[in-house]
Parts: C-alpha cells; structure tokens; sequence
C-alpha cells in the first residue's frame, strides 16, 4: 500500500479535523491524539504534527494495526 | 506466551544460558540474579497460567522469543529519559520499565509526547511496585541485568531488535468506558487536582469526590481518538482539597468517570485479542487486581505481572498492555 505522499493535505486534515478517520490501532490513536492536543493549544504547529503523523505511518508501515488504518486513511483519501 | 514463574536457581540458569528475559518479582529474588541480558522490576502480583497470584518465593520470566535479533540493556532517570524513544531500534520494539513514584517516572508520565520521536517506534512497559502492606517501607524498584544495579530512581530499557522477516505490534485491553456522568476538565497537566472544569464551571475537584461520593475504583476516563485512556483515584484528601492521581490528567481532554463493569473477567475475555498466540508479553494493573479480585482468578490464555502502571507509548493505569511478534 502506498502511502500518501508527506505533502498531501490529508495528514493535516486529519490533525484539524477536518478529516475524520475511525483509526483502531493504539500506535496511531496515540499519537494522534497528542497531535490533535498540541494543535488545538498552537495552531501554527499544524505543519509540524502533520509531518510527524506521515512519519508515523512511513516508520510503522510494517505494523499490522497500522496497515489496516493505512487502508482506513486510504478510504478516505480516495 | 513464553511466560512462567520460576525459583531463583532456575532463573539464574536461564540468565547463564544467555536467554534475553524479561523478569518481574520480589527485590530480595532479582537481586540474586547473576548479569546478563534481562531487566527487571519489583511486584509480588502476577496472572500466572493458574491464575491471579501474589508470590513473593517466584520470579515471572519472559523469556523472548526466537524472532529476536539483538537486544541491548540501558538505563536511564530523570535527566535522559527524553531519548528513550529516539534511541530506539528500526526494527524492534522498546522494553521499559520504571520505578514507581520516582522521577524518572513522574518525568515520562508528564513529558513523554514532548520527548523526540514519541511514538514513532512500538515501545512498551510498566511500572514496578511494592507489595501493598509494604507501601511506604520499601520503594519499588528496577534491575539493570547487564550492570546489576538495583535501583529507585532509574527506568531500565531493554532494546529488542527483530530479525528482518518478524515485526512486532501492540495493543491494549481495557473494559471501562466512559460513563454518561459529569464531565471533568483540568487547567494544567497534573497528577493532583484541586479547582477544575466540572461541566464548565470552576469547583473543587475534592469537595466534588465526597459531595456525589464518586467510587474511587472507576477511573477517569478520555476519549482519546477512539481510544479509552484511564487515569486512576490514588486518594481524595478531603482536608487538603486535592485529588490525587496515578497517571497525570492532560490538560485539553475531557473527563468522564468510568461505567461501572460488574464482571471484569467476563468483559475482560470478551476483549482480549483472537490471536493471542503471538503475545509475546502482556501485563496489567494492580488496581484491576485488587478491584476486580482477581486473585486465584484467569484471564482467558493471558499472563503477565501485576503492575502499578502500564505504559503502551505513554503512562497507562487500569489497562491491559500486550506486545505481539509476527512473521511477515
């Protein structure tokens, strides 16, 4: 599965909330959720997390869990 | 799960054979071990394959599996902790353990999503503790195996590196939800709360606890994307007009005390993974022990120690931790 590209609008959308994707996987879920908290306390770090949460799944794309949010995020995508 | 409680001599012959263990038990036990390549952490609490027990003459051993590469043994406290997830391998996981009430742990417990690279690599773990009637009289404690140092105030890690076919994942079990009561928010990231947000208006947290007579067994519970995320009653001092906590509330998130569950072990098998073959660690909470009277009790095929905090990425409390290992 690719990943969507470190560029694409998704990775904030999902931060802002704009997107919302029902992820399962604790490794995402976690991480997310310290995102979507730093974002609300400082807007302006958006571009910061959504390069962090790209990193999340390019680092952990091996993962079991976070291969079935990455087919999630990718439903949502397409 | 390649888990079991063993004596000391046995133990020790593991150690010996060069076997990377992961050991959990009694202070005056782990320090008997010679070096090698383990950790360690004291509890006396265990699910063993016979069931919730509180040994004090047993070490429970994971003893990790084939799939493993490489490990390496590190210590950290309270000034270095923040690499603990930076300095993990690619292709592994991180084992940590950390002493509780120490500051290393009050340190990871506060500022761990700050530290670099959180949670961009599988890291899991818990907290040692004491047995109960010995709170306050002895400190928990963690055992660097490669060093022999016992000690109350550093965390010990142990890098597991997997072979290049086997990835590893985690999860959590955890059977509260949150109930539909008031909802509670906290100005600043804190184990001890004193004035917060009760449905939007300032009050006292304490006087709250002993007004509505709140059953400090429940958690408070956040929805943290999906996943409930606990945060445990320590005490309520009425006097001093605090709430103390064994995980910190995170400013930002809402509170909900958690529903009452009246079968934990039924909930609790209900949710543990199908696969739970590929478990390759898994430990829970002293408080579901004890709350839930776990003691002589099973939980489904699952084992592990008894823990004062569990830690899947961050600090966890009441929750059920497992590690698993796959061939790709």
């Amino acid at each position: 599965m690719e990943i969507p590209q470190q560029a694409s609008n998704v990775w904030a959308d999902i931060i802002s909330g704009v997107k919302v994707v029902p992820f399962e996987s604790i490794t995402v879920r976690t991480v997310l959720g310290f995102a979507q908290l730093e974002y609300k306390r400082n807007p302006s770090t958006l571009k910061l997390l959504a390069s962090s949460f790209y990193l999340l799944f390019e680092k952990n794309r091996a993962l079991p869990s976070v291969q079935k949010d990455l087919e999630k995020l990718l439903s949502e995508v397409n | 799960m390649n888990s079991i409680m063993h004596g000391v001599a046995d133990v020790g012959r593991m150690i010996n054979e060069g076997k990377a263990l992961i050991l959990a038990g009694d202070e005056a036990l782990l320090k008997q071990l010679p070096r090698g390549n383990w950790v360690g952490g004291t509890t006396p609490y265990f699910i063993s394959p016979e069931g919730g027990v509180i040994s004090r003459d047993k070490i429970f051993v994971t003893e990790l599996p084939d799939d493993v590469q490489q490990v390496a043994v590190q210590s950290y406290d309270d000034r270095d902790i923040d690499r603990v997830y930076a300095d993990a391998p690619a292709n592994g996981f991180t084992f940590l353990i950390l002493p509780a009430g120490s500051p290393v742990h009050l340190a990871f417990a506060l500022k761990a999503p700050q530290f670099p690279d959180f949670g961009m690599r599988p890291l899991v773990g818990w907290i040692s503790g004491v047995y109960l009637p010995d709170l306050g009289k002895v400190s928990p404690k963690t055992l660097n195996g490669m060093t022999g140092e016992l000690s109350d105030r550093h965390a010990v890690v142990m890098r597991v590196e997997l072979k290049h076919d086997r990835v590893c994942d985690m999860g959590i079990v955890n059977i509260f939800k949150q109930g539909d009561g008031d909802v509670y928010e906290v100005f600043e990231n804190t184990f001890s709360a004193g004035d917060v947000l009760i449905n939007g208006q300032r009050a006292n947290l304490a006087e709250h606890a002993v007004a509505r007579k709140l059953d400090t067994r429940l958690p408070l519970v956040a929805d943290f994307c999906g996943a409930m995320i606990n945060v445990s009653f320590q005490s309520v001092d009425e006097k001093g007009r605090m709430v103390n906590f064994y995980a910190p509330l995170l400013k930002g998130l809402k509170y909900r005390q958690a529903a009452p569950c009246a079968d934990y072990v039924g909930e609790f098998t209900r949710q543990i993974p199908k696969d739970d073959g590929h478990i390759v660690f898994s430990c829970n909470c002293i408080l579901n022990f004890i709350h839930s009277e776990l003691e002589g009790k099973k939980t489904g095929g699952i084992v592990g120690p008894i823990t004062f905090g569990e830690v899947a990425y961050q600090l966890l409390n009441q929750t059920m931790v497992y590690l698993t290992v796959h061939k790709i």
